[in-house]
């Protein structure tokens, strides 16, 4: 990064903070504070539901999954317009008439306090986790690339979305979020661009296209059944469904977002906006990365693109067979280019026959590469044991680093801090709205004044910054725990999801039922992901359905509990 | 239920009822399949 980057990026960041917090200025009282005085447009919400789900590591990972996956993720996002749908049918209105904060207050008038009490802990603890994994991820990955200072990163991340946070609630979280999400768009826009302008003269889009197809990389729908593949139709239709609605319709940090709206009208609008853009932004991202991978075929790629990890090897006792190692991948990328011109004229004057094997080679030439990577992993994990041998979060930056013009490297850095922001800022808020209303006005103050709860909905916000910014220092610490705790807010959702529907569509199921029958479907679930039973994202179908299932065998006991 | 189910008098502005909203949310996730399906196909 030189000097204009740094413009770009400082410009970029005081702009956002600024705007919000002079577009939130004067927030009174809890609701102006929590639900932004239910104020908001609803493309505003719209945004806000997008930008709180993208994180960082959304842009950062999504084109190094099409690269080393191909781009048939996008599949994952398949029932989230379904969800949107019934969000907007039976959430929405509810949330509204109730007139509440959280969605955990719904959970007290329909069945009891302790299943409030219990949704609420379950969300704080899982929540105030991932919001400091969501300021480390970046943070991890920018300090790796630039050789920046991990803990000051952490710190200048998280301590700006603490700043407006903190001052403006909701709204300055809603008002920065279209800043960061109009960043985060230009930004994209320039590097898909970008990819394709520094293609060699006579390849374009569509060739660039048709040579990642060639390679595999175009896998964007897969139509088979099947229970233990995480990624085709069925799984992103049914699975992703039930993930969608659980995390739009039971997670504060998404539900805080469209309370904040106008009328039930502008809520509804706000999710069918996400439900109709999301599909197409994600299959966006990852086409840049599916482009990335032609280019790659073009321009020599590194072996590996954690370059921190390969310079630990070259100062290691392994520096000389992995001198060898390069040696022979830049051979193999050599041969790889001709290859691949060739087979980009052999398309344009439709010779099959020539495209067939020259894609054929090129397919084997890239398993030689896929078994140096694994040789060079090998020694890196000889070397230190420790070493992070996956290296698909940093393919995107590593081509905007070394490809990109200065200024560009800038905004895109910007596109980074602008997402991890975006998230930890509705967390953040979602975090002190839970812990003072469904926690502290509910169990421990309960005669307190508006402006004691507005003290308290500040200190506590500050003090879940303070929390998240800490995780994200021992993050490095955790190891294998980080994706834990990414693993932890999924296995309770499903069940969370079986507490909200049976609230919403069950009448028979009164009282405590529904919370023991809660807990005997977690246990179900977390036995079910420990021997591995079935992919991830049916676990969430699983979780509500024991838990509707469960309540309803468990009969008219309401008495007994 | 019954009593929480909002009689929301307000329609949209893009569309004659939420119910033709919601008919295009989906139109436009079957269309999306469509074309996923054909690009797969045409690419691979």
């Amino acid at each position: 990064m030189n000097w204009i980057d740094w413009i770009v990026l400082g410009s970029a960041l005081a702009f956002i903070v600024i705007y919000g917090m002079w577009k939130s200025r004067g927030s009174k009282d809890m609701n102006s504070y929590h639900l932004a005085s239910q104020s908001m447009p609803w493309y505003a919400v719209g945004l806000s539901i997008m930008a709180t789900q993208a994180s960082a590591i959304t842009f950062l990972s999504a084109p190094g999954q099409a690269f080393t996956d191909g781009m048939r993720f996008v599949q994952f996002y398949f029932g989230l317009p379904l969800a949107m749908i019934v969000l907007s049918v039976t959430f929405v209105p509810i949330f509204h008439r109730l007139k509440i904060f959280t969605a955990y207050e719904y959970l007290e008038g329909r069945f009891d306090l302790k299943t409030r009490s219990l949704t609420a802990l379950l969300f704080l603890t899982q929540r105030g986790l991932a919001a400091g994994l969501t300021i480390y991820a970046p943070s991890i990955i920018l300090s790796s690339l630039l050789g920046w200072n991990i803990y000051l990163t952490n710190v200048i991340i998280g301590g700006l979305v603490v700043l407006y946070t903190v001052s403006g609630g909701s709204k300055a979280v809603s008002y920065t979020q279209l800043g960061q999400m109009s960043i985060i768009f230009v930004g994209m826009l320039l590097a898909g661009y970008m990819v394709v302008h520094l293609l060699p003269e006579n390849i374009g889009f569509t060739d660039a296209v048709k040579v990642a197809g060639k390679m595999g990389k175009m896998n964007i729908l897969d139509t088979s059944f099947d229970l233990n593949n995480k990624y085709n139709m069925w799984t992103g239709l049914l699975g992703g469904f039930f993930l969608a609605l659980s995390y739009f319709g039971t997670d504060q940090s998404q539900v805080g977002r469209y309370l904040a709206a106008k009328s039930v009208g502008q809520s509804r609008l706000g999710l069918l906006f996400n439900g109709m853009v999301k599909i197409p932004m994600q299959f966006f991202i990852l086409l840049i990365g599916a482009l990335l991978f032609t280019f790659h075929l073009l321009m020599a790629p590194p072996i590996f693109f954690n370059k921190v990890e390969t310079d630990k090897l070259k100062r290691s006792e392994y520096a000389d067979q992995f001198s060898t190692l390069e040696e022979r991948h830049a051979e193999l990328s050599a041969s790889q280019k001709v290859k691949t011109l060739d087979l980009v004229n052999a398309m344009k004057v439709e010779d099959e026959s020539n495209v067939n094997s020259l894609s054929a080679e090129l397919l084997q030439g890239e398993k030689v590469r896929q078994d140096i990577r694994e040789q060079s992993r090998k020694m890196m994990k000889a070397n230190d044991p420790l070493s992070d041998t996956n290296d698909t979060n940093y393919i995107f930056l590593s081509f905007v680093l070394n490809y990109l013009p200065h200024g560009l490297i800038g905004l895109l850095i910007a596109v980074i801090f602008s997402a991890s922001m975006s998230s930890t800022s509705s967390e953040l808020n979602a975090l002190s709205s839970t812990t003072v209303v469904d926690i502290y006005k509910r169990s421990f103050k309960k005669t307190g004044t508006e402006e004691s709860y507005l003290r308290a909905s500040k200190n506590i916000t500050v003090i879940w910054g303070v929390y998240a910014i800490g995780v994200a220092m021992f993050a490095s610490q955790l190891g294998s725990l980080i994706e834990a705790v990414n693993v932890l807010g999924s296995l309770f959702y499903g069940t969370i999801l079986g507490i909200f529907l049976a609230g919403f569509y069950f009448k028979r199921i009164q009282g405590g039922r529904i919370f023991y029958a809660a807990l005997i479907s977690e246990a179900v679930v977390i036995s079910c992901y420990a021997f591995d039973v079935m992919a991830f994202l049916w676990l969430n179908v699983l979780g509500c359905f024991l838990t509707i299932g469960i309540a309803l065998l468990l009969g008219n006991t309401k008495e007994k509990f | 239920m019954d009593k929480l189910k909002e009689r929301d008098p307000e329609l949209p502005p893009f569309a004659s009822s939420w119910k033709t909203l919601y008919a295009i949310v989906l139109a436009e996730l079957l269309l999306l399949i469509i074309l996923f399906y054909y690009l797969t196909e045409s690419l691979s």
